[in-house]
């Protein structure tokens, strides 16, 4: 799949657990979903089931463990699709 | 080291399904789901044990100064007091109201008095807030007071009277604001100690 549409997938993805509208209006790979986006940690659970749903993947929890920013989720969704 | 973690139980509901399929088998283990699930009220136990694992993960990477990760499951909180990450152990507190709870957790041999404050917060801007409140704490002006993270995002509180760094754990949820910190026992400054 091409970065671009991956990149527009997961924003919309992340975007009803956003509290910080201006940080995914910025959203880039350096994006951090704690930090810029202000996500409920909680709801980072939901953005992994989301991810597996949209993306017909399963996240193990090492792979869950580093979906903190949205290059490591980017990185995880691709090496997952890569050995479907 | 500590860490602390407040669920706004009003926001938890509105934000989060945790009936979701697959939800509860993401954070937690299938002993501990058991226990949430035969609790007499579910709804609160998954929100009483979440807020255990956060404050010992803040603990625990507060430990380490590792980079931020996301493995709830691997945070064992099947003992209803000593949480535990792989060999190490910590101690948590859990209070309960209406319409929250807040966690803190310390490493099982602490001995270091923690203080804590809690408060409904009234606008976004919590932070000046939060350190009106903490100067009031420490007696000092909150202009001496500066809250930073450090490269790993874990906060200290640095004390410019008196130029120390001050473990503290800060968490926010909804409507409310929580702190906890400890004193390096250095600390000369008299402290008042707070009430959540």
């Amino acid at each position: 799949m091409e970065k671009k549409l991956l990149l527009t997938k997961l924003k919309a993805i992340v975007a009803p657990y956003v509290q910080n509208p201006k940080g995914l209006e910025r959203l880039n790979e350096d994006t951090n979903f704690l930090r810029d986006l202000e996500i409920n940690s909680a709801n980072l659970v939901d953005v992994a089931l989301d991810v597996e749903d949209e993306f017909g993947i399963e996240i193990d929890n090492d792979s869950m463990e580093r979906m903190l920013t949205v290059k490591a989720s980017i990185e995880v969704i691709e090496a997952k699709l890569a050995a479907k | 080291m500590i860490g602390n973690d407040l669920v706004d139980l009003v926001a938890a509901k509105a934000q989060s399904n945790w009936k979701r399929s697959g939800w509860l088998s993401k954070i937690f283990t299938a002993q501990e789901q058991d226990q949430i699930l035969q609790a007499p009220s579910p709804d609160r136990m998954v929100w009483h044990q979440w807020s255990r694992k956060e404050a010992a993960y803040k603990a625990h990477q507060r430990v380490y100064n590792h980079v931020p990760t996301f493995n709830p499951i691997q945070i064992d909180t099947t003992d209803p007091t000593f949480v535990r990450v792989g060999t190490n152990v910590y101690k948590t507190t859990t209070t309960h109201h209406n319409n929250r709870i807040h966690s803190t957790a310390i490493i099982a041999t602490e001995t270091a008095a923690i203080s804590q404050l809690l408060f409904e917060r009234t606008d976004s801007d919590y932070k000046t807030i939060l350190l009106s409140k903490l100067a009031k704490a420490f007696t000092v002006e909150a202009s001496q007071l500066i809250l930073s993270k450090n490269k790993q995002e874990i906060p200290q509180l640095v004390c410019q009277t008196t130029n120390q760094f001050i473990p503290i754990s800060i968490s926010h949820h909804g409507a409310f604001v929580a702190c906890v910190w400890m004193l390096p026992k250095s600390f000369s400054k008299q402290v008042t100690p707070f009430e959540a």
